[in-house]
């Protein structure tokens, strides 16, 4: 085959490995790129690193804060090894994504005005009024198009007999839609004779994309929207993408500093004065969106934006509140949403997973400490986590503690054996890590969902673990027409 | 384009040429006393206080520093953090403006300034005694650089209007001050040996005066070797085609300023426009008899007073955080600049609450 | 009773500040279910302002403004004519989901062990009329009324520990006795004739507490800074919510660099 996968241990019966199906044999959509890579040397591999390198040096993609002393800026680890989805297994992805945010939506609806399904009792009222995203100063208002979730994105894992489940939605600023577009600029010009072999759908389009759907969701009485980005500065994180999107998009990056609100009206300040602006992309998170509404000592925010916002003056990517539905705990009660206003089954299923706010299930998830997996359910990025089978006896009793103390706070679910890539180590040899998918999802007047999205994978040989703040990586994802 | 961007280029830009301008002085000050030395074999503190004069804060190098020699008036001008207009304190507010904007600048233009503050971190007093020629030369080179890679890799629209506009009103305003301080020196100790020009003394002095401007060269091409106090003020202050004479660079603050307006002559369409457009037409008609009737000094003290202004005005139309249509242009209702955009604290804060009893 | 009520809030700064942005709770009760009727209200603003307003999760009014340019002081005075004592607080048809905001913690009152113990003095068996009553007048005898203990931030916790306070921390003691026994209750903001404190002075709005006593009796007001207890037409009503977070009259924000003071004044007047 190749003298990288000639010594790939798949372990098949333990895990469901993306190119094998069993040892020795691979998934035909992997054909081509298996005898690709037969093609190689460990040379031809170093020089195709070294091209990705430069690619994304050059295009500055780091993801270290600018610190004080502007340290050693690291690339963000990229695998060379694509992952590719056939388009069949695509087209059930994407019916599952669009039912599923169609559902979210909708119970974000509800939950902001009648609160039909808490009146009916699906699901219990505390669980709403007790989550601290659940934004009372948004009841009543009523988003363009009533769309709250503008760009989500579902994580994806597949179990050991190769279904996809969604693991979490992230229905508030989810990242890494530019690295998925870097990914596959930085594959085009390193393995430009694979993107012969394969139909590979295109992904480019997205900036266009996201910025037709923030011009479709703006407020209904202007015709050409201004939108501009708000980003919390140059310390955060995320910045690079904030500013890489704004570029794509030919919009303008603002912080809270260059907004202010007047009489209702959102602004920047500008050289030529102020400029009235309609749609924000906004990657502040609400608690810091508004002083005057939330925390006041928010410097990244701008005062009177929620008032100008429940007018109609402006209309804010994604909504105020939507934190509310994609918290761990109203993840459980997903498949029932989707019943409950679609009248449908879910077509992506669910990981299976108990509430400790449940008597029954705390019972349960007490039990079986040393099997689960608890997560916090307020936290995103991985912190908080109990993984049961890795843990000691003095950290789940130290858990089990916490969990008792707030049981509204833990979820459990079992540990589930992430389907494996075959990844490079060293750009060497190759083992099999766990990934997961992040696809990004775009709502405007329809539906747009980008094909594939972006793969993170745990590079840390063994770890379960896929976010980037903690040792993890990504791959290309390729979507193929057959 | 965003005021807040604006405002950091146009500071980036100022504190960079802040920086060369003051290596320049430093530079020329050593050369100076190395020819003088030859002649007369006594450090004169005159020399050194001058410089602290030229930018003008004596005070606050008097608190810091007990007396006026090679060793504390470079370490105040180059390496003082105290002294916000050292060279290491110009080029950080350079670097943390250019920072700030990372994304609306070339990432050449960061790296340069970015290459000179590290630079500048790991470069000892010693070593600039002991070589200070190479040192200065390093500053204004990088200068230089940064002018030809900011001209080369940044679009010239209005970011880089402003950036001209920086540059020209911070030289102006430092030529003037060099002038008008090495001027009276000069000429305080002339009247004290009872000839203006005499001895090769001050020859060398008034070839100092030309080569801080860098404008020896230049200047002989157009006067010869007549160097005499006439012809150095009327190259220095009303030559058209210098680029470091005042009239060249009021000229070429104003043209900028008349691209980001779309005023033009006699048509000005705020402040800022209006008076350097007076300005400049002022130092179009001025002759050099102009200038001593009304005194050098106070001539000088009027110039920089006006580019003050000048300044605020830009600072007002363009930048500050009340724009116009909403504002009377009051200087005094306007807050405080800082020096470094959003140095100012223009985040919210909650009023108090009243309780209720 | 037909009053009349003048609410003045001042802030002074003694540097140029801008981008003043503030809302304020300031309307007197207009709804169907409130025991009053307003006549009039006016509010103006020095610098002049534009007016925006809008309702509340709670229902209270909110009118709202802001102010650019820079300035030096801003004065808000809200005059209203009431007519009050036109019975009690209906509960309406869905309570059921509303009440549950008001029988939890809230960012001014919690359930930590010093409530716990004081509430484990009364007599639970009781109907919530009668429970909250007696809560009432406990709260009354024995927590000392005096100003200038507490400020404006201080929580349940922090008052219980002081035992003494004004009637914004009266409140939150009661409404976290009732609510960790199990009575819904809100935190009211308002006025009283007469004046809110004790003995009848005039520097600031007033609050107290509403209980829910079920389906049939509603929402009854009572007030654990004056002995008489129960809210009579006395009582001028603007909103209520879970503390006073959800329902301070003026709340706001600036920028600048200067030192705020605030000046408030009430006067309650009758116009009979």
């Amino acid at each position: 085959m190749s003298r990288f996968f000639d010594h790939y241990n798949a372990e098949c019966s333990h895990f469901f490995d993306e190119v094998m199906a069993t040892a020795g044999s691979p998934r035909h959509h992997y054909d081509k790129m298996l005898q690709r890579f037969g093609q190689f040397s460990l040379d031809d591999i170093k020089a195709r690193r070294e091209i990705v390198n430069i690619f994304f040096r050059n295009q500055g993609i780091t993801f270290t804060v600018y610190g004080e002393d502007d340290g050693v800026e690291r690339l963000f680890p990229f695998d060379l090894i694509p992952r590719i989805v056939p388009a069949h297994e695509w087209a059930t992805i994407e019916k599952g994504l669009i039912q599923r945010i169609t559902a979210l939506n909708e119970f974000l609806n509800d939950i902001y005005h009648s609160q039909k399904i808490l009146k009916d009792k699906v699901i219990p009222a505390e669980l709403i009024l007790g989550s601290q995203h659940f934004r009372r100063e948004f009841v009543g208002v009523n988003p363009p198009l009533g769309i709250y979730i503008h760009v989500t994105g579902s994580d994806i894992i597949r179990d050991r007999h190769g279904n996809y489940l969604v693991l979490e939605d992230n229905l508030r600023t989810p990242s890494g839609v530019s690295y998925m577009l870097q990914n596959r600029q930085a594959m085009k010009r390193a393995f430009p004779v694979l993107f012969d072999k394969y139909k590979i759908r295109p992904i480019e389009n997205y900036p266009q994309e996201l910025l037709r759907t923030l011009q479709e969701i703006g407020p209904t009485s202007r015709r050409d929207p201004n939108v501009v980005v708000l980003t919390p500065g140059i310390y955060n994180s995320a910045y690079f993408e904030h500013s890489f999107l704004a570029r794509q998009m030919g919009v303008e990056l603002t912080e809270g500093k260059d907004l202010v609100v007047h009489n209702n009206k959102v602004y920047t300040r500008t050289t030529r004065g102020l400029e009235q602006i309609d749609v924000i992309y906004r990657r502040v998170d609400d608690a810091y969106l508004d002083p005057l509404v939330f925390l006041p000592d928010s410097k990244l925010g701008v005062a009177g934006l929620v008032n100008a916002y429940r007018k109609g003056n402006v209309t804010l990517a994604n909504a105020i509140g939507c934190g509310v539905a994609d918290d761990k705990v109203i993840y459980s009660f997903v498949p029932k949403i989707i019943k409950y206003y679609l009248g449908e089954d879910p077509i992506l299923e669910n990981v299976p997973t108990w509430l400790a706010s449940n008597p029954d299930d705390l019972k349960y998830i007490l039990a079986n400490l040393s099997t689960l997996v608890v997560k916090a359910a307020n936290e995103s990025g991985g912190y908080g986590m109990l993984i049961g089978p890795e843990s000691t006896i003095e950290e789940q009793e130290q858990f089990a503690e916490m969990i008792v103390a707030h049981p509204r706070n833990y979820i459990a679910q079992p540990t589930i054996s992430l389907s494996r890539h075959p990844s490079f180590f060293n750009d060497t040899e190759l083992w099999g890590c766990h990934i997961d998918l992040r696809p990004y999802v775009l709502y405007g007047k329809t539906v747009t969902i980008v094909p594939g999205g972006l793969t993170r994978v745990a590079l840390k040989r063994g770890s379960l673990v896929v976010n980037s703040s903690q040792g993890g990586g990504s791959k290309d994802t390729w979507v193929v027409d057959e | 384009m965003l005021s807040r961007v604006a405002e950091s280029l146009f500071w980036m830009s100022r504190y960079f040429e802040r920086a060369e301008n003051t290596a320049r002085f430093l530079d020329v000050n050593f050369n100076l006393l190395l020819d003088l030395n030859k002649i007369t074999h006594v450090e004169n503190p005159n020399y050194w206080i001058a410089l602290i004069l030229v930018t003008s804060d004596k005070e606050r190098f008097n608190s810091l520093y007990e007396s006026y020699s090679a060793h504390t008036v470079t370490d105040y001008l180059v390496f003082n953090k105290n002294n916000p207009n050292s060279i290491i304190s110009c080029i950080s507010l350079a670097r943390e403006n250019g920072r700030s904007i990372i994304e609306s600048i070339s990432s050449e233009m960061w790296e340069q300034v970015n290459n000179l503050y590290h630079y500048l971190q790991g470069v000892t007093p010693q070593f600039v005694h002991n070589d200070p020629y190479s040192f200065y030369k390093e500053i204004k080179n990088a200068s230089h650089l940064f002018q030809g890679i900011t001209d080369n890799t940044f679009s010239h629209n209005e970011g880089w209007d402003f950036i001209q506009i920086a540059k020209y009103l911070e030289r102006t305003d430092n030529i003037a001050r060099l002038i008008d301080v090495k001027y009276h020196m000069l000429l305080s100790e002339a009247q004290n040996q009872g000839d203006i020009i005499a001895g090769s003394e001050d020859i060398i002095q008034w070839m100092a005066v030309l080569k801080s401007c860098s404008a020896l060269e230049a200047f002989r091409k157009v006067y010869l070797s007549k160097v005499d106090p006439d012809n150095i003020l009327r190259f220095l202050i009303l030559d058209r085609s210098f680029p470091r004479s005042i009239n060249f660079s009021v000229c070429a603050a104003e043209d900028a300023l008349w691209r980001i307006s779309g005023s033009s002559r006699h048509r000005y369409v705020n402040n800022a426009d209006r008076l350097i457009g007076k300005l400049e037409a002022e130092l179009s008609y001025t002759a050099i008899e102009d200038i001593y009737a009304k005194g050098l000094h106070h001539y000088l003290e009027d110039l920089e007073q006006r580019l003050v202004k000048v300044g605020e005005q830009v600072h007002l139309t363009y930048f500050a955080y009340h724009t116009p249509e909403i504002e009377p242009l009051d200087i005094e209702e306007a807050l405080p600049f800082t020096g470094v955009a959003g140095g100012r604290p223009n985040w919210s804060q909650a009023q108090q609450h009243q309780q209720q009893q | 009773m037909i009053l009349k009520v003048e609410h003045a809030t001042l802030f002074e700064y003694d540097n140029p500040i801008y981008e003043t942005a503030t809302e304020v709770r300031l309307h007197p009760d207009n709804n169907p279910a409130a025991p009053q009727r307003c006549a009039s209200f006016h509010l103006e603003v020095d610098p002049p302002a534009t007016l925006f307003e809008y309702t509340d999760f709670y229902g209270n009014q909110v009118n709202h403004f802001n102010l650019l340019q820079s300035h030096k002081r801003v004065n808000i005075t809200a005059t209203s004519v009431v007519e009050t004592g036109m019975g009690i607080s209906a509960a309406s048809e869905d309570e059921e989901i509303s009440l549950m905001d008001f029988s939890c913690q809230s960012r001014y009152v919690h359930f930590d062990q010093a409530i716990r113990d004081f509430a484990a003095r009364f007599a639970t068996d009781t109907e919530s009329f009668q429970l909250a009553e007696s809560i009432c007048r406990h709260i009354n005898d024995s927590f000392v009324y005096e100003p200038g203990i507490t400020d404006v931030h201080s929580t349940s916790a922090v008052v219980m520990a002081l035992g003494r306070g004004v009637c914004q921390d009266f409140a939150h003691i009661m409404l976290a006795t009732c609510r960790s026994l199990g009575i819904p209750s809100r935190y009211v903001s308002g006025y009283l004739y007469g004046g809110s404190t004790p003995d009848g002075h005039d520097e600031a709005s007033h609050a107290w507490c509403e209980v829910y006593c079920g389906k049939e009796r509603g929402w009854i007001g009572m007030d654990p800074t004056h002995k008489t207890i129960f809210v009579d037409e006395r009582y001028i009503k603007i909103g209520s919510g879970r503390d006073y977070s959800d329902v301070p009259p003026v709340r706001g924000t600036f920028k600048g660099n200067a030192k705020e003071s605030l000046h408030v004044s009430v006067r309650v007047s009758s116009m009979e």
